[in-house]
């Protein structure tokens, strides 16, 4: 309700919603980005592009979905078309891993580590994913959003979007274990 | 089948520290720099008519324009000037001969600025999808 009261308030042209929108979905944006591009210079251009492109094509939004949804989509596309230009090579999917993932087990790994490390080492660790898991967990579990929102983001089927989420959620568990190795052991 | 949503807190979790930040702390100061004071809704500033096909056009065209004038333009001028302007008048004739008499070079010229602009119409679309 908020968001739609902001966006109403830029289509009458108040700047200071603008940047609240922008404030708003900033980190998410420009993670997804980052983890497409693989270059924070890239990423930042790309995103202010696309916060730009969605100021000037506001009024092109009829809020039939979500504001949110339709911003990570101008910026997934625009960071693939980013891609395709530069002929960036993606990195290659591994195989999906097959043991059952243990949240809980790694929740406790993940406390014995202090809370300075705490961020590198995730960071780190997502760093391992490809840009498809990343962009998926990052709109299924940081922004909550239906796995049919995230279907249309990254222009892909809902039933192909639960089969990515269950595997992005597996690989996640994967190179958080990796990075976990020690205090996964000290557990056991 | 959707995934153990038991987990979700932890992952969630996870996800939040994982998220990163832009470097530039003045980012969406930029952003709003960059957008100077627009009013929103308004198209983009891109450059429509000054685009690379129709500038090459209008130079030729203006060369071609001025060059069967030169001599009167320039008046009485030394020979190497003469010379010089005596290969552009060829070069220029022979072109003019291309347009005159073969569609097929107006044909190309035409095919590759709709290209381009087709391009560019698609390019802006599927950003905005």
């Amino acid at each position: 309700m908020l968001e739609q009261n902001h966006i109403e308030r830029v289509k009458q042209g108040d700047r200071e919603a603008f940047a609240f929108l922008v404030d708003r979905y900033k980190a998410p944006a420009f993670s997804i980005a980052w983890k497409i591009l693989k270059n924070s210079a890239d990423a930042e251009e790309v995103v202010q592009e696309a916060f730009i492109k969605v100021y000037h094509a506001i009024h092109q939004f009829r809020g039939e979905g979500k504001f949110s949804t339709w911003l990570y989509r101008i910026v997934y596309n625009a960071c693939i078309s980013q891609v395709r230009k530069n002929r960036n090579s993606c990195i290659p999917l591994d195989d999906v891993p097959e043991d059952r993932a243990d949240f809980y087990q790694l929740d406790d790994a993940l406390k014995q580590v202090s809370d300075k490390q705490v961020k590198v080492l995730i960071q780190e660790a997502l760093d391992e994913l490809d840009e498809t898991d990343f962009t998926i967990l990052t709109l299924y579990y940081y922004e909550d959003k239906p796995l049919k929102e995230i279907a249309r983001v990254l222009n892909i089927r809902y039933s192909n979007a639960k089969v990515k989420i269950q595997r992005a959620r597996l690989r996640l568990y994967e190179v958080m274990k990796k990075a976990l190795k020690t205090e996964m052991h000290d557990l056991l | 089948m959707k995934p153990d949503e038991s987990d979700r807190p932890i992952i969630r979790d996870i996800m939040e520290k994982g998220v990163r930040c832009p470097d530039s702390e003045n980012f969406t100061e930029n952003i709003m720099a960059r957008l100077g004071y627009e009013t929103p809704g308004q198209p983009e500033k891109v450059p429509g008519f000054f685009n690379p096909p129709a500038i090459l056009m209008m130079v030729f065209l203006v060369v071609l324009s001025i060059v069967p004038f030169m001599n009167w333009l320039l008046g009485v001028v030394n020979g190497e000037t003469i010379a010089l302007m005596a290969v552009l008048q060829e070069i220029i004739g022979q072109i003019n001969g291309y347009l005159l008499y073969s569609p097929l070079f107006l044909l190309i010229f035409l095919v590759s600025f709709i290209l381009y602009q087709l391009d560019r119409f698609l390019e802006k679309r599927s950003a905005l999808e």
